[in-house]
């Protein structure tokens, strides 16, 4: 058994041993769903972390990073920026309003079943379109990993993920979580730490930043495992299937199952998925001939920076504070938390470019976090790859958990026990929140089985465009205005979610080149003030909610000040 | 009649502790804009910083890689000082009648 199969066994063997102690102390199916209160802040904030750092922290940034170089830099630190929007406007208020999901919040703000629908069906596709990455990540995991073929990967980590969310419910996951974050950081920083010293960040010519295209470094044998469409920017002569070719200047294509072999020096061809650039497009953000390179950055820091606020399995998460002190502490260590997993991926993105150059032939850049600890021999490097598998599947483990639970609870509380069963017995709802689990755990898959032509990042990314859109302003303009109408947040939570969603599924289906192109490709800049300006407009020529006034007290009066006052909270 | 009285005095408090509160959310934000926005306009408009190296690194690289994350914290960090001591200030005053 190799230290790859036993560490990766032992997150698994984990998470379970973690979540069945924690249902032992959930006696109550309230404890299942809703992880008891009294969690201190880090832990709290190690749980969180280890929920958010998803498939596209792990793998995703490092990936996305050595395909398209400083261009893919903005996601990292958008990601960690999330917080301080949610520290600064959402976390203390949300916690004094005491709502645990977004549709808990949707209906007690308004006082309204139908926007808890509305916010139930939104919470249905964000969970949805991030899960779906998770798979792709479980995927092209196990494919490099144990060598099984990619569909098999998706269901295995997708069943596993089923049970755990299915058995285990909310008290065991916080513990699971916490010790995901930390095999996660570990394996992050003590990897990235080894490569450096062992490959050194750059040498003579070798440096992430050299000015032509990336080379092989040593003599290289690559297999095809599906058919690929390369470019050949550089004539070069390969040994096909052991018989001897010359690639020109131009496309090749490579039937699935062929082995080439290429010399060192040799310029890397690239898979057409991924596309050539040169040292200097790799390396700046904004290549010469990107007419809205700064448009799409910003759209994108505008997703990331709103869309965490708007993450179902982030925010439920806040709920478990002591208190609304207690929620911005815990904001703030996470920031920190995140803060330092994120000075490590992108190293090995750089590291591919130099040290891994099949994976541009390929068009597996997702795996560079795991093709590169392969590079060094010895115990050494059997440990940091055994290190990085582990935190491989803590992140998809950990991640999908959290979007499972939320989608579950969507679906059976929100959705089927309102609209259909609202007098079922707690035992009968268990029941609902297991088969919710199962049905959405079974579309993950579906879904993820057809992810593999797009970068973990990009779609993960796209979650995050579609929570700012839906959710950023329901939550902003609900906590701090007291105006807000049911009825324009109903209006605006659909008009924001559904254009984001249309807009991304246009980009996903065909290639729109120019403006409009790079708007539906990053649509945040357009559908998150469009949502805010439909919630206002609609709110305004309404009467606001009763209790509006109560409801704003609650969520801003400081709590001693609420005790003075002998507020009823 | 507790609540009648809390009715008369609400408006008051509501419009002061949302004062208090978005004014301080608002200026932590404006400086977060500043570092979130700054990064990419700087940039765009001199591009020659894109290749300017400083240990080894572009500048971009050493900004959305590195310096950033300490920048964030640190906003993060000084907005949560700022928000305790305005709600003790405003406990404080509703303490004296």
């Amino acid at each position: 058994m190799t230290l790859t199969t036993i560490f990766v066994g032992a997150v698994i063997v984990a998470t379970f041993t973690i979540g069945l102690f924690g249902i032992r102390i959930a006696r109550t199916t309230s404890d299942f769903f809703v992880a008891t209160r009294a969690v201190g802040s880090i832990w709290n904030a190690s749980a969180i972390s280890g929920e958010y750092l998803s498939a596209a922290s792990f793998l995703g940034i490092a990936g996305l990073v050595m395909k398209l170089g400083a261009r893919a830099m903005w996601f990292p630190l958008g990601y960690a920026a999330g917080y301080v929007t949610l520290l600064l406007f959402v976390a203390a208020p949300l916690r004094r309003f005491g709502a645990y999901t977004i549709p808990d919040f949707a209906e007690g703000r308004f006082a309204s079943r139908r926007l808890r629908r509305i916010a139930a069906l939104l919470v249905l596709v964000i969970g949805w379109f991030y899960l779906v990455p998770q798979m792709k990540g479980a995927g092209v995991t196990l494919e490099l990993l144990a060598g099984v073929p990619y569909w098999l990967g998706v269901v295995v980590v997708g069943v596993l993920v089923v049970a755990a969310v299915a058995f285990g419910g909310m008290k065991g996951i916080t513990y699971v979580q916490a010790f995901h974050f930390w095999t996660k950081l570990t394996a992050i920083s003590f990897s990235a730490l080894v490569l450096l010293i062992a490959l050194g960040w750059s040498s003579g010519a070798r440096t992430p930043f050299a000015a032509g295209l990336p080379t092989f470094p040593t003599a290289t044998e690559v297999t095809f495992a599906r058919e690929t469409r390369l470019e050949v920017p550089e004539s070069i002569v390969v040994v096909v299937d052991g018989t001897t070719a010359v690639w020109p200047v131009g496309d090749v294509e490579v039937p699935a199952g062929t082995k080439a072999a290429f010399a060192a020096g040799d310029v890397a061809p690239t898979a057409a998925s991924i596309g050539a650039r040169d040292g200097i497009a790799w390396t700046v953000p904004f290549p010469d001939g990107e007419r809205y390179g700064l448009l799409g950055a910003a759209s994108l820091l505008i997703a990331t920076v709103l869309g965490t606020m708007g993450l179902p399995h982030i925010l439920v998460r806040f709920y478990t504070n002591r208190d609304a002190p207690a929620a911005r502490r815990t904001a703030v260590v996470i920031l920190g938390f995140v803060g330092v997993f994120y000075l490590f991926p992108w190293i090995f993105g750089a590291l591919g470019r130099v040290w891994v150059p099949e994976l541009y032939v390929t068009g597996d850049t997702d795996t560079v976090v795991l093709a590169l600890p392969r590079l060094i021999g010895g115990t050494l490097g059997e440990f940091i790859s055994a290190l990085v598998a582990a935190g491989a599947f803590s992140a998809f483990i950990s991640t999908s958990s959290g979007l499972l639970i939320s989608v579950a609870g969507a679906l059976s509380h929100d959705l089927y026990a309102q609209l259909f069963r609202p007098a079922a017995s707690a035992a009968r709802r268990l029941l609902y929140f297991r088969v919710g689990a199962v049905f959405g755990g079974v579309v993950a898959i579906g879904l993820g089985l057809l992810a593999r032509p797009f970068d973990i990042n990009v779609l993960v990314g796209w979650a995050f465009a579609i929570a700012a859109s839906a959710f950023c302003p329901l939550l902003i303009l609900g906590i701090w205005w007291r105006r807000l109408a049911a009825r324009g947040a109903a209006l605006g939570m659909v008009v924001g979610g559904l254009s984001a969603t249309a807009a991304i599924l246009v980009t996903m289906l065909g290639d729109v080149d120019g403006l409009l192109g790079a708007l539906l490709a990053q649509p945040a800049v357009v559908t998150v003030p469009l949502a805010f300006a439909v919630m206002i407009l609609f709110s305004l020529r309404a009467r606001p909610p009763r209790h509006a006034d109560q409801l704003l007290l609650r969520m801003h009066m400081p709590e001693r000040a609420a005790e003075l006052l002998r507020m009823e909270i | 009649m507790r609540d009648d009285r809390n009715t008369a005095l609400d408006p008051i408090y509501l419009r002061t502790v949302l004062r208090v509160n978005l004014s301080t959310s608002l200026f932590y934000f404006g400086l977060f804009l500043l570092v979130m926005l700054g990064g990419p306009i700087v940039f765009w408009f001199f591009p020659s910083l894109a290749t300017t190296y400083l240990w080894s690194l572009p500048l971009p690289w050493l900004f959305l890689g590195v310096a950033g994350f300490p920048m964030l914290v640190l906003i993060a960090w000084s907005y949560l000082g700022a928000v305790e001591e305005d709600e003790e200030e405003f406990s404080d005053l509703v303490d004296t009648p």
